[in-house]
């Protein structure tokens, strides 16, 4: 029963026909896809300590290469469905930069970090990544960094916004006027969001200019743009910081709303959309790969 | 009684009761606003020093609010550059100093306590007694009185904290014997305890950029159940589980300062009941 959920959990883009890949011989490297990115980037790569092989050996020979916001089980087993053996996300597989150790607190860092790496589910899904011979690479800063920014064209595409941005500030958009609750509906709806969507707000709020911050926030940058917009659609922040600022907003005469969907949900419309323009880059068959909410509610 | 005076006898009081001094002057643990010498009419605690307690503590007569989280939107408290100008910022600063309020955040000596007064008042909340008193460390674990599903301790701890706006994750069907409790963002991690099924907590981590042990939760979760040993997580947000600490700290001050009230003011949680 575990199993038949978790299966679920992972939808392939319907895009492709199934044994796509078996048409390519196998003779282009990982390394060398990541090189022809690197390339088509140009003087826009910049090395980062966070891009970078994660998992594999980038002398592998690339069947097919698949896109995902995160390298979990579920996406890394899609991706051997697909015949894919390389895989692009921003998201690490192991769950935390590697080699980025934080100061040493309560929970002993050394100790959790040891056990970390012994862990079954640790182990496993490192032997399962050798076992499959696959290679993860995660394009993540230069991803952000990229001119066309497509994290929020991604949302923008998905919420049908694309004619709709302020000419002034390409993260600020102007959908026809609706109210909060209609506006969260419709982004339930586009991004695929179970039980992760929070809300701050009267649901019969006017909206009239939404601005758009994928991924986890900069407070100090997005609090400046607030005056000029209705509402935040964003993934992930803090609530000791702008949550406190969204909710204190409502004791004034100028509230401001928060959608926010959570981290890995508001960054795959751009993850996914980014196939698209790998695939010229790369020469290969990029093939998407969805993630699902993985938050849930209780019935009422 | 001054704040000043008043936060210095609940330090003297903490050390009595074993708190450990910290190596070094902290910047969570400060005045934010305020005249710390002026004369104290009572007295609020609260999660977090939100317009609305500030509004509801001065309606009330109360002109020393003692919160555990930030008042200017970050852990620092620090507004150079960030929301200096800003209008919002600027109305609840006027509030504050048009009703003579003082702030005082009392955010470390919580944690540094024996035990910690942020899992006493979430273990309190969710009505379950830690599998080893005095707690150790930050990360209390409790053996459920009977084994049950994700979906009933769910629906548990959503009834006890009265959150709204939780998120949980894991099979809904999993059975749960062991649960770690985390209050805040100061997370426990599965590795501390392999028999923990669930991690019950406010806001986590969401995605890899963290530096370990910090990491994601929600992620390593979702991979343990598909290899095999289902995890969840059940996350009830940061005043889900820290504002009812501050009504521990509300009682242990009390009789710091005799005649003078002292109430605890529920921040609440600030998102929007869902549907």
């Amino acid at each position: 029963m575990l199993t038949r959920r978790q299966a679920t959990m992972v939808t392939l883009a319907a895009a492709g026909t199934a044994g796509w890949s078996n048409a390519f011989a196998a003779t282009v490297t990982a390394a060398e896809v990541v090189a022809r990115i690197r390339r088509n980037f140009g003087a826009r790569w910049t090395e980062s300590q966070v891009d970078g092989f994660a998992a594999g050996d980038p002398q592998l020979r690339v069947t097919g290469v698949a896109v995902t916001v995160m390298p979990s089980m579920a996406t890394l087993r899609a991706a051997v469905a697909h015949g894919c053996n390389l895989i692009i996300s921003p998201e690490s597989p192991l769950y935390a930069r590697p080699n980025a150790i934080g100061a040493p607190g309560p929970s002993s860092a050394a100790e959790t970090i040891e056990r970390l790496r012994a862990d079954p589910t640790y182990t496993a899904k490192q032997a399962y990544i050798v076992q499959h011979k696959l290679a993860i690479y995660r394009l993540d800063e230069n991803l952000r960094a990229a001119a066309r920014r497509p994290l929020v064209d991604g949302i923008a595409t998905i919420m049908g916004w694309r004619g709709r941005r302020d000419p002034a500030n390409d993260q600020i958009f102007v959908p026809p006027p609706t109210t909060l609750n209609a506006l969260a509906g419709s982004v339930k709806h586009h991004l695929g969001i179970n039980g992760g969507m929070r809300l701050i707000g009267h649901g019969d709020m006017p909206v009239k200019r939404v601005l758009v911050v994928p991924g986890r926030i900069d407070p100090v940058a997005v609090v400046k743009l607030l005056p000029q917009v209705d509402v935040l659609l964003t993934g992930d922040l803090r609530e000791w910081e702008l949550v406190e600022y969204f909710h204190d907003s409502w004791e004034t005469s100028a509230p401001k709303a928060l959608i926010a969907v959570g981290r890995i949900l508001s960054e795959q419309p751009g993850v996914i959309a980014t196939a698209s323009w790998l695939r010229p880059m790369v020469g290969l068959p990029v093939r998407p790969i969805h993630v699902q909410d993985p938050y849930w509610r209780l019935p009422a | 009684m001054t704040p000043r005076e008043m936060v210095e006898r609940m330090i003297a009081k903490a050390a009595e009761e074993g708190a450990p001094a910290p190596a070094r002057a902290g910047y969570r643990d400060t005045f934010k606003i305020g005249d710390p010498d002026v004369q104290i009419t009572g007295i609020a605690t609260t999660g977090m020093s939100t317009f609305r307690v500030l509004k509801r503590a001065a309606a009330e007569k109360r002109n020393f609010i003692i919160p555990h989280e930030g008042t200017w939107f970050n852990d620092r408290d620090d507004v150079k550059g960030y929301v200096d100008q800003d209008p919002l910022y600027l109305a609840k600063k006027k509030f504050c100093e048009d009703h003579g309020l003082v702030i005082w955040r009392n955010h470390d000596l919580t944690h540094r306590m024996h035990p910690d007064q942020m899992f006493v008042g979430q273990l309190r909340q969710l009505g379950w007694t830690p599998d080893a008193m005095p707690l150790i460390g930050r990360m209390p674990t409790v053996t459920l009185p009977r084994p049950m599903t994700l979906a009933e301790l769910a629906r548990h701890v959503v009834t006890r904290c009265g959150a709204h706006a939780y998120r949980i994750a894991g099979p809904p069907d999993m059975m749960v014997r062991k649960v770690a409790v985390g209050v805040g963002y100061a997370f426990p991690n599965f590795q501390m305890d392999p028999d923990v099924d669930v991690i019950v907590g406010g806001e986590a981590q969401e995605g890899t950029d963290g530096s370990l042990p910090s990491y994601d939760l929600t992620e390593f979760a979702a991979d343990a159940t598909a290899l095999g040993r289902p995890r969840g997580l059940i996350l009830l947000g940061h005043m889900g589980t820290e504002d009812i600490g501050m009504q521990v700290v509300a009682e242990w001050i009390r009789d710091l300062a005799p005649g003078v009230p002292v109430a605890y003011l529920p921040a609440g949680e600030p998102f929007a009941r869902p549907d």
